[in-house]
């Protein structure tokens, strides 16, 4: 029972890990503390949608499709709110991301409707028995996908030359200028990256569930995951995601599901009191 | 403006600041009128007092001025005669103007060997290499950091690798704010020294905003003094060294101070 | 004096088309009279105004904005065959979100503002307990509720009529089909619900539908927004029920379905009503979804015979509608526009509010439509439609089936 919640907490939790670490990026690169991460998840549920029922596209193309929408995004939301408002306090880019999320949330509504879509990719939907342990197929799939991106994630920012600039640029926005980088440029990419990374928790949790608005909820599980992990920090917020993934299994099973939320925040109350940089954050800069 | 004997220009300047006026908001006037002149390969320092104007026009130089809310209200930037007023800061350092900020810029969480390459991210691949190899030459202090983050080096070896990462990217034209800032004295003079080597290496311009006017005019051919927004008095550095209103005004009273403090 | 009321006039014009603007906006095709023409009961010479609230853009849209369609749609037909005694039934539609506060905003309105005769829907129990004493005031008859809150209808409340499947009714005739189809003494029931307040209402009558029967019935708890529900499904390997009973959304179903496919628990499962619509069944797909039923006093179309859903199909197709032809609660909410249609026709010429109450609370009764079983109103009784039928899905025709008459199953209500 122990080893089935707890493996089943680390396929979920993967997701949530990967929404988190899409959250992290935007956050890190222009100091946003976006809270349209959620809702931009759920986009990812419908572009599955349309890609893959409504143009009818084969899954690989519907994958790409997806993620190029995806960039597209990211881009245009940065260009068209974010950037205008490029050195403004926290509160009103906070609040530009809240009513953001408010208008895609009414635009995917008046769009697709309000009846949740049944998605129909060609994601594996069986079961996998390793002896008393029986993981979905599915579930596997998304963690699997959800730890080679953030492979590739890794290896973007290690190795590539917009990888460095990506990384100067969110050590300090000055000194990147003053050496040439264009900034602009630099953020709509980690807008681009957020974005993607979102929308592919979001296809996968489309079809463990359906294409809705309310999965916004489940997205936005990503805050208290970046919160606890360390909003700096990007292995953060994938422990983070795993962290809250593992909790909120092992809650629900062993006492009950409401225990759930009370076992997730707990834990970001304390980190917030004690040790406001989160696990992994940076002492310094990683005050929330 | 008091001008003393001789230009620094022989041909086309490199950089060139024409009747410059510049102000904040609608009526702190920060700039008034300034002219400035930097000749290839030349090292020009711009002195004056805290408050002066030093910071606003090196802003308004390197496209940074929009971001501090202040605005060009006549006048032109000129960077090998073409016009670069209102561009951004960005695209000037891409086009050769290189810049070395107050307070030691550096990317802290990247190591030294990163800050380099990011500086000189905007040459092509090919050259790069030799680029970097030129600059550790030159500071032989960051070769050895080179895996160290930058962060974790001291005040000095920062300010070198500030140094550096502006080198990396090849400018013609070098802007260096306030470089002794927060510096122990002997450090200050060998980062200075560093400054020399750099026009003999690189054959690099330099324009040194300074407030202490002794170290600057050590090592620069031509002078200008900024006060209130205006240039008093501009002129080959040996003679503004031993103008009566420098003396006065910026190295008498500092030698006595420290003549009374020694 | 004058120039004063102009200016009300004025005032209430731009009201009103400010609201029509709005109600357009949102999507609602009300064709919205002006206000200050106001009898009392929302009653004119031409048209009778009668009102629904309906959550239509928030968490129990998926649900409840089809009902409102199917309302809307039986009342077009009934204008197109000429209204009822020659007045047009004008539906004022409000988007109350499953809010409370919305639902008392919109009850008001029907009060005196843009006055009604009646309204229907409302499906949200806990606003409708919340406004309950409201009700009693402003006494603008609630015919047809889309959920029936236990404090509307016990004790009888004169103004208050449910229009939807009674929790109590689905927790008796699932049990008792079941346990009669499986042939069960002393059936072991599994009742995975919301941990909400209907959820846990719906757990306490399945407790005592199968307590009467002798088994037993384990409570599984589950969230509203769950991301999976692996705890839930190993709950029920620990419990090895003979049956499965679903409360919640369309989410559940399919979470709960979809892991008890994956840890290879195949028992029969039902679901609350609210749960049967193609797009649950579809997403759940053929291998999870066919031992999954629901329990429901409406039928799908395409579970009713072909003359009973004629025109129900005809004008859902004419009214765009045609996809949601075979989803429950288009279904319910064009039930209760025909019950609210037969009671105007029945309060006479001039129809009130008062009228409307004598006329439903005297002993009202609408035979099976074919649709719906039947729904009697007595003066004791409100909740309306008390029999159900297990209805399930057949992945190679894509159409509902039923498992006999709403009369076969009449034997486990009480």
């Amino acid at each position: 029972m122990l080893v089935q919640f707890l493996l089943t907490g680390l396929a979920l939790g993967s997701i949530y890990g990967l929404v988190a670490l899409g959250f992290a990026v935007i956050y890190k690169a222009e100091r946003v503390f976006n809270f349209a991460q959620g809702i931009l998840m759920v986009c990812g549920a419908y572009l599955a949608y349309t890609a893959t029922t409504q143009l009818g596209l084969p899954f690989p193309v519907a994958v790409i499709v997806i993620i190029a929408a995806a960039a597209l995004l990211g881009i245009v939301i940065q260009f068209l709110f974010i950037r205008p408002l490029s050195g403004q306090p926290l509160l009103p880019v906070i609040m530009i991301t809240i009513a953001l999320s408010i208008i895609l949330k009414a635009l995917i509504e008046i769009l697709y409707g309000v009846q949740p879509k049944p998605l129909a990719t060609s994601l594996p939907t069986g079961v996998l028995i390793l002896g008393d342990v029986r993981l979905s197929q599915l579930n596997l799939t998304a963690a699997v996908v959800s730890w080679v991106c953030m492979g590739v994630f890794f290896a973007f920012f290690r190795f590539t030359k917009a990888g460095l600039l990506m990384r100067a640029t969110a050590d300090s926005h000055e000194a990147a200028i003053l050496s040439g980088v264009n900034v602009n440029r630099i953020n709509a990419g980690a807008w681009a990256i957020g974005t993607i990374l979102a929308v592919i928790g979001g296809v996968f949790l489309g079809q463990i569930q359906l294409a809705s608005t309310e999965l916004e909820h489940i997205g936005l599980l990503a805050l208290p995951a970046v919160v606890i992990g360390g909003l700096q920090s990007i292995p953060g917020a994938i422990v983070g995601g795993i962290l809250v993934g593992v909790i909120e299994q092992l809650a629900s099973g062993y006492i009950s599901p409401k225990a759930r939320d009370v076992f997730i925040y707990i834990p970001l109350l304390i980190m917030l009191l004690v040790r406001p940089w989160g696990l992994f954050g940076n002492r310094e800069l990683g005050r929330v | 403006m008091m001008a003393l004997n001789g230009t620094p220009a022989a041909d086309t300047p490199l950089l060139e600041v024409r009747t410059l006026s510049v102000a904040y908001g609608r009526k702190a006037v920060a700039l008034n009128a300034v002219n400035l002149t930097v000749p290839k390969a030349g090292v020009v320092a711009l002195l004056g007092a805290n408050g002066a104007g030093k910071t606003t026009l090196i802003r308004t130089v390197s496209g940074l001025i929009r971001l501090h809310n202040g605005a060009i209200t006549g006048g032109e930037v000129l960077l090998e005669g073409k016009s670069i007023a209102g561009l951004s800061a960005d695209r000037i350092v891409r086009l050769g103007m290189g810049q070395v900020p107050e307070g030691r810029l550096v990317f802290k969480n990247l190591t030294v060997e990163e800050n380099l390459q990011v500086g000189g991210a905007i040459l092509p691949r090919a050259t790069l290499a030799e680029r970097l190899d030129a600059v550790y030459d030159l500071f032989p202090r960051l070769a050895e950091r080179k895996d160290q983050a930058a962060g974790l080096m001291s005040g000095g070896e920062q300010q070198m690798l500030a140094l550096g990462r502006a080198l990396a990217a090849s400018p013609r034209v070098l802007l260096i704010d306030e470089l002794s800032l927060g510096l122990a004295p002997l450090i200050v003079g060998a980062i200075y020294q560093q400054l020399k080597k750099i026009r003999e290496h690189f054959g690099t311009a330099l324009l040194i905003v300074e407030q202490n006017a002794r170290l600057a005019l050590g090592i620069c051919d031509y002078a200008y003094v900024l006060e209130r927004g205006e240039i008093v008095l501009a002129g080959p550095a040996e003679l503004v060294a031993a103008s009566e209103r420098m003396h006065e005004s910026y190295l008498g009273a500092r030698a006595e101070r420290q003549a009374a403090a020694g | 004096m004058a120039r004063c009321a102009d200016g009300t006039h004025a005032a209430r014009r731009f009201l009103a088309v400010a609201g029509a603007a709005l109600s357009l906006s949102l999507g609602f095709s009300s064709s919205q009279a002006l206000a200050f023409e106001s009898p009392q009961d929302g009653v004119y010479e031409d048209r009778i105004d009668w009102g629904v609230t309906g959550d239509m853009s928030g968490p129990a849209a998926g649900s409840q904005h089809p009902w409102v369609k199917g309302f809307q749609s039986r009342m077009h037909l009934v204008n197109e065959k000429g209204g009822i005694n020659g007045r047009q039934i004008n539906v004022l539609a409000e988007d109350t979100r499953y809010d409370a506060p919305s639902e008392r905003i919109a009850y008001e309105k029907f009060a005196s503002q843009t006055p009604v005769l009646g309204m229907s829907g409302m499906g949200n129990s806990s606003a409708q307990t919340a406004l309950v004493p409201m009700i009693n005031r402003l006494k603008v008859p609630v015919v047809g509720t889309y959920t029936t809150a236990k404090a509307s209808v016990e004790p009888t409340n004169p103004l208050i009529y449910g229009g939807f499947c009674g929790f109590k009714q689905m927790a008796q005739v699932g049990v008792g089909h079941f346990a009669n189809s499986l042939k069960l003494d002393k059936p072991k029931v599994a009742t995975v619900h919301l941990d909400v307040a209907s959820g846990v209402e719906f757990n306490g009558y399945m407790d005592e539908a199968v307590k009467k029967l002798g088994g037993t019935n384990v409570s599984i708890p589950i969230k509203v927004v769950a991301a999976d529900a692996t705890p839930q499904v190993l709950a029920l390997l620990d419990a090895k029920p003979d049956f499965v009973a679903i409360h919640g959304v369309a989410t559940t179903s399919l979470l709960v379905l979809k892991a008890m496919q994956q840890y290879g628990v195949d028992v029969p499962s039902f679901a609350i009503t609210y749960l049967g619509t193609p797009s649950v069944y579809q997403s759940v797909g053929e291998a999870a979804g066919k031992n999954y039923h629901f329990v429901s006093c409406f039928t799908p179309a395409s579970a009713a015979s072909p003359e009973a859903a004629a025109d129900l199909i005809a004008q859902a197709e004419k009214d765009g509608h045609g996809a949601l032809q075979d989803d429950i609660n288009f279904v319910a909410g064009w039930v209760v526009a025909g019950l609210v249609a037969e009671a105007i026709t029945e309060a006479g010429e001039e129809p009130t509010r008062e009228k409307l109450v004598e006329i439903l609370n005297d002993g009202f009764e609408l035979p099976a439509s074919g649709l719906s079983s039947k729904l009697v109103y007595t003066s004791k009784d409100h909740e309306g439609l008390k029999v159900l039928q297990p209805i399930g899905y057949d992945y190679a025709t894509k159409k509902f089936k039923s498992f006999g008459d709403y009369a076969d199953f009449e034997q486990y209500v009480n």
